[in-house]
């Protein structure tokens, strides 16, 4: 269903979303200097992001997966009268983190990020997509903001050898492990900004789930 | 500047960008990042930043709600939605609406493996809105039964709504998933209730059927039986004290998975399909989680819950009056804002002053924290399905795009009154969501 990154400099293609309309390979993979308004970079750079998000999530949800596993190996040895895994909440608690984050740059692309059109139904087309962007820019840099305190935080309580309580896992590594979703969700979000600015189509939920 | 105008120059910044389409996430963490910054110092902000995001995501008690989210998943795409609306026809399919009561039935025993209102409407809909037609019901009453029968989803344990409330109130998720059951099962009641009195009074609603055969009862219980264990299996261990909520969670992700897979109905596709739908929904969540934080981090430091508190109980109004106006402010934002984000933001500031009532209306703390959380999750429903923005009418009108969205909205009528007697009922008679706590925890 996906794209993959071909080894022949062709475009990355073929997505299943709303940037199908994007979607017009050019056949000239050349170019000196890559000019942001090329569809070339427009395919790649939307791809490579959707792609990316994706995987992460995937890896998200293959940790999710193996937390549900831990926990009903958990429960199984306890229910017979067995010694159950010490502390095993708290691999629970780092892997859920780490797949929350991994889960953020996807959400973000398929119009996660809830927002209100309550009082801009009146605006052109063309203006509501300028404030999209805005958002979506304001989104951009709170998450780069949390990703580099996040990264930040990741080294001083890997030199303060912060470890849990009863497994005495080192705790940076769940710092460390939602770098790459904090920061791909910044970056996915300047992308989804600029592609509303240029008046191309993102994907938008106006209000979600409860 | 006093606490109360900081306060509400905060509110009123975060409105602002809302109305501006910046996300609600970002509208609550902006102003609140400034405000935080402004009343502590900028240093204060960026260590505060460097591991609040990380002590939110990975918060033991938090991963109830991915893991159930996977488990409404599994259950969506393990295509369990037919059977049960086929057994709530079976049972209920011989009056007159029964169809309709078939619905909210099964929206009713599949919100007991879903947390999620929307996923309820969609799943169900998907499945009974075809039938429905086919029978000759109307457009009107079958996409405003699942709209509000929806609402079961998060009404009926499991529910992120109330997961979500019990951490910011810090209460034992399972003693409020108890609450909400008698009320749950009272709102199924209520909406099969509405539904016979409309098909009554308002002709050329339903069809006239025949009286179900006790072998299609037998055949559509078999169909069922699963979704039945798992409930039991899952609440069973709760409340017998066997796991905590997230166990049960991981237990039953893991039960409708194995029983999406023995009846053949998952594939990797489709478990692919769970990651993603998972990912996006709990994404949306936890930024909104992220945003709330960070304002209600400068709400607290700018002490305006607090002396909230002191006016509103210093206003010498009867306790269940207060509690009757903050209800009808819920009912007035949610038209405008999220439900969810709604829950995250106000909480924080209104529990303070709800949990200062608690000794005039003679209610222990945690009986008081549980009742208003019952109550606050009956706005919520009511916000879902009534105009001018009633999401799960949204899911239900994406569709079946030949009903008009007006028309929904005069169907959804008689489930709002519903809602709005069983709303009155919980807020004069506590019992009805304490009684079951008091049984399970004695």
């Amino acid at each position: 269903m996906g794209s993959r990154a071909g080894s022949s400099g062709r475009p990355l293609l073929r997505q299943k979303t709303a940037l199908n309309a994007l979607n017009s390979p050019s056949r000239s993979p050349l170019i000196p200097i890559p000019n942001p308004q090329s569809p070339i970079l427009k395919n790649q750079l939307a791809s490579l992001l959707h792609t990316s998000a994706r995987w992460l999530a995937y890896i998200g949800g293959a940790l999710l997966v193996t937390v549900m596993l831990m926990s009903v190996a958990s429960i199984v040895p306890r229910a017979l009268g067995f010694q159950p895994i010490q502390g095993d909440f708290e691999l629970a608690a780092i892997g859920s983190g780490v797949c929350i984050a991994c889960f953020l740059p996807w959400s973000h692309l398929r119009g996660g990020n809830i927002i209100v059109d309550f009082f801009t139904t009146a605006l052109t087309k063309k203006s509501n997509q300028k404030l999209d962007a805005i958002g979506s820019w304001l989104l951009a840099i709170c998450l780069a903001v949390i990703a580099w305190r996040t990264g930040v935080g990741t080294l001083s309580v890997r030199a303060g050898n912060e470890e849990s309580m009863i497994m005495r896992l080192p705790i940076w590594w769940g710092y460390a492990g939602m770098l790459p979703g904090l920061a791909l969700t910044a970056i996915a979000a300047a992308w989804t900004g600029w592609q509303s600015w240029l008046g191309n189509d993102v994907e938008h939920h106006t209000r979600k789930d409860a | 500047m006093t606490s109360l105008q900081v306060g509400m120059l905060l509110f009123g910044a975060m409105i602002a960008l809302m109305a501006l389409r910046v996300p609600i996430a970002i509208a609550m963490f902006l102003p609140g990042a400034l405000g935080y910054a402004f009343l502590a110092n900028e240093s204060a902000l960026l260590n505060q930043l460097k591991g609040s995001v990380y002590g939110r995501l990975s918060l033991y008690d938090l991963s109830v709600i991915p893991l159930f989210l996977l488990m409404g998943q599994f259950a969506t795409q393990g295509g369990l939605s037919r059977d049960l609306f086929r057994f709530g026809n079976a049972m209920l399919g011989h009056f007159k609406g029964g169809m309709a009561m078939a619905a909210v039935l099964a929206c009713a025993a599949f919100g007991s493996v879903c947390g999620s209102s929307v996923a309820t409407t969609a799943t169900i809909g998907q499945a009974a809105l075809p039938e429905m037609k086919r029978f000759g019901y109307s457009g009107r009453l079958s996409t405003a039964t699942l709209a509000a029968g929806g609402t079961l989803g998060i009404l009926i344990p499991p529910s992120v709504p109330l997961v979500i409330y019990a951490i910011l109130t810090e209460q034992n998720i399972a003693k409020i998933f108890a609450a909400a059951f008698v009320p749950g099962i009272i709102a199924a009641i209520g909406y099969c209730i509405a539904i016979a009195l409309y098909v009554r009074f308002v002709p050329g609603q339903a069809p006239d059927v025949e009286k179900a055969a006790w072998a299609e009862r037998k055949a559509a219980i078999i169909g069922v039986w699963p979704i039945g264990v798992i409930f039991c299996v899952v609440f069973g261990g709760i409340y017998g004290g066997f796991f905590s909520p997230t166990e049960g969670a991981a237990v039953g992700a893991a039960a409708t998975f194995f029983a999406a897979i023995l009846r053949r109905e998952l594939n990797a596709e489709g478990v692919r399909r769970c990651f993603l739908g998972t990912a996006e929904t709990t994404g949306m969540i936890f930024l909104i989680f992220v945003g709330a934080d960070m304002m209600n981090g400068a709400l607290a430091l700018s002490q305006m819950p607090g002396k909230l508190s002191e006016i509103i109980t210093g206003l010498g109004w009867p306790p269940l009056a207060i509690i009757a106006a903050i209800l009808g402010f819920y009912v007035l934002l949610g038209c405008v804002m999220d439900e969810l984000s709604m829950i995250l933001l106000t909480i924080p500031v209104i529990f303070p002053t709800v949990m200062a009532l608690a000794p005039q209306m003679g209610m222990s703390p945690t009986d008081m924290a549980i009742w208003f959380g019952i109550l606050v999750l009956m706005v919520v429903e009511i916000g879902l399905i009534a105009p001018p923005v009633g999401l799960n009418v949204y899911v239900i009108n994406s569709l079946a795009k030949d009903v008009p969205m007006s028309e929904t909205y005069k169907g959804v009528m008689p489930f709002l009154a519903s809602d709005f007697i069983r709303t009155t009922l919980i807020l004069f008679f506590p019992a009805t969501c304490l009684w079951l706590v008091s049984v399970l925890f004695k």
